[in-house]
């Protein structure tokens, strides 16, 4: 049975005074929000390229409106651009295990040149993504944000608390782990 | 064995991506790296340098995204829903239950497949209207979670699934009065947040409530009956009824709009089931649309249920008052609004008065609320705050119009819109919703004006819908320009629609006014020429419309100071007015008001103060005290009592009215910044500098910030203010910065022929005079006076002043020749006007008539001039005013070998204000101290 639904303002607002057990709620809200967004999205036969960082820059801006001064806004815009790395990986993972499982034919998107090898790559770069953050796990952090976010340097600086040039190499770092890990 | 240092190879490629290529090897050798190091950080740098055309990351990304949702289902799945078994079957279709089971979340939802829902048309309007309810999260209504098609191309609902007990099943049994009570409370307050967010449930009913196991009740299918009921393509033998007509509100039954009143109808019902009540003699539709409900008591005395007819004698007065109340046959006559029922819910539960015993008010209030169009303008501005999506709603609606069909749905919509801002109305009321009372009606506009970024640009018809209503509320709270920058918008596309003239003609004119606030008349002149010219054709079937127009033109035209044209459109809007009927009463409270301007702009002050009043009196009846047109006529009111001297009543007036703005329109609108500068300018009049000098600053701070850069005119009239506000303290560098600010506002802003730019001009010149500029100030004095004479008639009040700034030019400069021809000729045409200047111009008249008796040696005339001017300032202002000790110091100075005693005495006089009130370096304080 599903617990009730939630007063998402309710919870971000807990969520921003450092209520531990609130950022998981959060985060499991922000992911059926994304999910439902990217389905929706979907369903109205909108774009066939469903543009990720475009997703989490839309649920921030439903999910704060026009509280566009306010601080934490950065640190939120991390928390949804991590449930969309989840939402993507999710979706990848699920209908990889469909195939193999042997069930019906999968039908995708048209215009996508080879849809196995894109679910894969997927999964690649998010494991890949996972042996950085091992290693490196700021630069992971920084791939993430950056990619799955959408967002800029001057952005990722504060959520991590170092500066805008300490992000850039995190980046230079990040990319070319993940261009080396993917081209093996 | 050596251990790869992952914090060694990061710094190492830091070091090297950091250099140019060429130095690299160098960088490379000096630091020591072990063999797994090296090769680790050897192959990063050469995935670093290899050139790639896209960025793989990214790539992979986007193309993972695309695939993340499948586009169509396998049977006995829909989505990532495993369907597990049917709930059941209903007039909408069958409703399944199903399971999520990707391993992620485990949830139970309902999913219902809608029937016969034939178009495609119809398809799309659901998928887009269903994230409206979507976006409805509240503990106690069951979330709509999903929605798609089925392989056969049938939409599906997804939703929370509830475990809980009918409302009906609970309400049989033996639960207690307070505990029925409370649960409706937590009903009402569910239906009261969906209906600020717009979405009105059209089907409540028992069925649709469910009781949790802990007692919380849970709504089910709010909105869903809407969404069904759109497939307006499928015949009759298709269409699904999906109201319940037991539970339907008369209304509904009716086939009229289903507004938040048919909401406040079906808990009503909910209500007097929950306290027993019985409905079945509402199964006859045409019976059910003309009877009202039983009482409560009576119904409870008749239960079946012991418990039930135990509680019948509490249900006597309150609670048979608020099922009356609710249940009312004509939705003007019930709750407006669901929070309104609440209160008196809760009111009950804490053994308080309840509003609905103390008769029909709810009436009175709508009423009132259709009056209030300023104010409920901000409901819509709260909807498009609360509700981005809404938006979409209204382009949808507009789009799958059939031409026909067209207007009767445009009025029904109006009529909805209508119902849910009265509602919106009551909910902003601030001592009932506290919420809302921490937001300026400011705030919710920019708000609102923000969301509209989330209209899709792929929606210009909503966009401009939205641009215009927002842009109508920036216009009636008073900040003109962003009302013209949103409406321009809005009619570039309405322009485009044929169909649309009586749309851009209430554009334009709105457009007109607000061009008219800003002092941009030959925009406002233009725009309502545009109005005027599209009404005409229609002025039989639409007076209303025309004489908007004509009004909005005769303001224009007034500013250009064609009065005679100004008048004639006011008085043939007159007419088309009392031709409207009920429509045309605001419209004939605006006519007594120009015409009171009219008679103000000719100087014949003392008419246009019976004009205002009577003005007033219409407003104050037909609109109540805190209405912005009220407002306007309060302000000319106390605007012309100040011309006519009578500064203590304007000061009354102003007083009381100040406080009623800041509250409706906010300190940074308009018309308060604007009060602050009447209200410093009355103060000043009054003597007071200080409380003067602060309402001045605090108004122009505002207008600083609020304008920025591009000062209005109107500002430009509050520095003026200022200025002569400092030119009296004797501060003559700052009162000249200020008239030339002004001046400069005005010619960057003005048509050329207003007369604004010539009293700046004449302003400045006597600033300049004083300062001994007299070239400049004669430069600008045949300015100033060629604009008036091209603009006044004959003996205008303002010419005198003209002539008066003439002749203390001429004076200044050492002219006597001159200065006698002027004089002979001022003193004439004073005594010729039929309308002598305020009293503080005809001061300043006589005192200049009277230096130049004293330049030219008559004393004697001299002292008689200077004591006309003091008796007709004494009208004006108070006797301690500087104004009058300036005076009283030229008259002792006339004095001072003639009549030495008197002329000691007015000295003393005048010293004891002047020290006060003169700044340090005032020029004029050598006049008192050399002696």
């Amino acid at each position: 049975m599903s617990s009730a639904p939630i007063d998402l303002g309710e919870l971000i607002t807990a969520w921003r005074s450092g209520k531990a057990e609130a950022e998981a709620v959060l985060s499991r809200e922000v992911y059926q929000l994304l999910k439902r967004m990217a389905g929706a999205r979907l369903a109205q036969g909108g774009p066939a390229t469903l543009e990720a960082t475009g997703l989490v820059h839309e649920a921030v801006a439903r999910l704060l409106g026009g509280n566009s001064d306010w601080t934490s806004r950065d640190h939120f815009f991390a928390l949804v651009a991590m449930q969309m790395r989840a939402v993507l990986v999710d979706g990848a993972r699920r209908r990889s295990a469909d195939k193999r499982g042997g069930g019906a034919a999968h039908v995708t998107l048209g215009g996508v040149a080879d849809p196995v090898v894109t679910e894969d790559s997927l999964l690649e770069l998010h494991e890949a993504l996972l042996r950085l953050s091992e290693r490196d796990a700021r630069a992971a952090r920084v791939v993430e944000l950056t990619y799955f976010g959408g967002m800029r340097a001057h952005e990722i600086a504060p959520v991590l608390e170092v500066s805008d040039a300490t992000i850039e190499r995190d980046l230079a770092f990040g990319r070319s782990w993940l261009k080396r890990e993917l081209s093996t | 064995m050596s251990v790869l240092d992952y914090a060694r190879v990061r710094d190492a490629f830091d070091v090297c991506v950091a250099v140019e290529l060429e130095r690299r090897g160098g960088l490379l050798a000096a630091i020591a790296l072990n063999p797994e190091e090296r090769a680790e950080l050897d192959s990063l740098l050469a995935a670093h340098d290899a050139h790639a055309p896209h960025d793989e990351v990214s790539n992979r990304i986007s193309a993972a995204a695309a695939n993340s949702i499948d586009a169509l289902e396998r049977p006995a799945r829909l989505g990532p829903w495993r369907i597990t078994g049917e709930i059941g079957e209903g007039g909408m279709g069958v409703v399944l239950s199903a399971v999520r089971d990707d391993g992620e979340y485990d949830q139970t939802v309902a999913i219902k497949v809608i029937r016969g829902f034939s178009s495609a048309a119809a398809r799309d309007r659901l998928r887009r209207e269903r994230q409206i309810l979507a976006s409805l999260e509240h503990p106690n209504i069951a979330r709509l979670l999903d929605g798609g098609s089925t392989p056969g191309g049938e939409p599906y609902l997804v939703m929370e699934y509830i475990d809980g007990e009918p409302l009906g099943e609970w309400a049989s049994r033996a639960q207690p009065l307070r505990e029925r009570i409370q649960l409706f409370a937590a009903i009402c307050r569910a239906v009261a947040f969906a209906h600020q967010r717009l979405v009105v449930h059209r089907d409540l009913k028992p069925g649709n409530v469910l009781v949790r196991r802990n007692g919380s009740p849970v709504l089910l299918d709010f909105g869903i009956a809407k969404l069904v009921e759109t497939d307006d393509t499928a015949g009759d033998g298709t269409r699904t009824h999906t109201m319940t007509p037991a539970y339907a509100s008369p209304e509904q039954l009716r086939g009229e709009a289903v507004t938040t009143a048919s909401d406040v109808f079906g808990l009503g019902l909910l209500l007097f089931v929950l306290l027993g009540g019985d409905v079945r003699q509402r199964l006859d539709p045409l019976r059910a649309a003309s009877t009202s409900v039983n009482s409560a008591s009576n119904a409870a005395r008749g239960s079946e249920h012991a418990a039930v007819r135990a509680f019948a004698p509490q249900l006597r007065g309150d609670l048979d008052a608020i099922v009356r109340q609710a249940t009312r046959l004509d939705p003007a006559r019930r709750y407006p609004a669901a929070s309104l029922l609440l209160q008196d819910i809760e009111a009950w539960l804490d053994g308080r008065p309840v509003a609905a015993r103390a008769g029909d008010h709810w009436y009175q209030l709508r009423k009132l609320a259709y009056q209030y169009r300023a104010v409920l303008a901000f409901g819509v501005v709260l909807m498009l705050a609360a509700a981005g999506f809404t938006a979409q709603l209204a382009v949808e609606r507009n789009r799958a119009r059939s031409a026909e069909a067209r207007a009767l749905q445009e009025a029904a919509t109006a009529r909805e819109v209508v119902a849910f801002l009265t509602g919106l109305f009551a909910d902003l009321d601030p001592r009932r919703s506290p919420d809302t009372a921490n937001l300026s009606a400011r705030e919710l506009l920019d708000r609102g004006r923000a969301n509209l970024d989330l209209v899709p640009a792929s929606s210009p018809q909503a966009r401009a819908t939205l641009q215009r209503s927002l842009g109508d509320v920036y216009r009636a709270s008073s900040q003109p320009q962003q009302a013209i920058e949103l409406l321009s918008q809005a009619r570039a596309v309405f322009a485009a629609d044929p169909d649309a003239v009586a749309d851009l003609i209430e554009i334009d004119t709105v457009l007109s006014q607000a061009h008219n606030e800003m002092l941009d008349v030959d925009a406002a002149l233009a725009a309502s020429e545009r109005a005027v010219a599209a009404a005409q054709p229609r002025e039989a079937i639409d007076p209303r419309r025309l004489a908007d127009s004509l009004m909005t033109r005769g303001v224009a035209r007034q500013r250009l100071n064609r009065f005679d044209q100004a008048l004639a459109d006011f008085e043939r809007a007159q007419a088309l007015f009392e031709r409207s009927g009920e429509q045309g009463r605001l419209g004939l409270t605006s006519v007594l008001h120009n015409r009171g301007w009219v008679a103000e702009a000719q100087g014949r002050n003392q008419e246009a103060l019976d004009w205002y009043e009577k003005a007033v009196a219409a407003k104050r009846a037909l609109l109540g005290e805190d209405n912005p047109f009220t407002f306007n006529s309060v302000t000319a009111q106390a605007k012309v009592l100040a011309l006519l001297g009578r500064n203590q009543a304007a000061a009354a007036v102003l007083d009381a009215l100040i406080p009623r703005v800041a509250r409706v329109h906010g300190e940074r609108s308009l018309s308060y910044r604007m009060l602050q500068g009447e209200l410093g300018s009355v103060l000043q009049d009054l003597g007071r500098l200080s409380a003067s000098e602060t309402a001045y600053l605090r108004g122009l701070e505002l207008s600083r910030q609020v304008e920025g850069d591009t000062l209005s005119a109107r500002t430009a009239a509050m520095i003026n203010n200022l200025a002569t506000l400092r030119e009296e303290r004797g501060d003559l560098v700052q009162a000249e910065r200020g008239y030339r600010e002004s001046l400069a506002i005005r010619l960057r802003t003005l048509n050329p022929a207003d007369l604004g730019i010539a009293r700046a001009q004449s302003n400045l010149a006597r600033a300049l005079i004083q300062r001994g500029e007299l070239d400049e100030a004669g430069q600008l004095l045949d300015q100033a006076n060629a604009s008036r004479r091209a603009a006044l008639p004959a003996g205008h009040p303002e010419l005198l002043i003209s002539d008066g700034m003439r002749l203390e030019w001429l004076l200044a400069r050492g002219d006597l020749g001159g200065a006698n021809a002027s004089a002979t000729q001022l003193r004439e045409a004073l005594a010729s006007t039929p309308t002598p200047p305020a009293p503080r111009s005809h001061a300043r008249i006589l005192a200049v008539l009277a230096r130049h008796a004293r330049a030219i040696g008559d004393t004697q005339r001299a002292v008689a001039l200077f004591d006309s001017a003091l008796e007709k300032l004494g009208t004006a202002l108070p006797d301690n005013h500087p104004g009058i000790a300036l005076l009283r110091l030229d008259l002792a100075e006339t004095l001072r070998a003639s009549d030495p005693a008197r002329a000691r005495s007015l000295r003393a006089q005048a010293q004891a204000v002047l020290e006060v009130a003169l700044v340090a370096d005032a020029p004029q304080r050598a006049r008192f101290r050399n002696e």
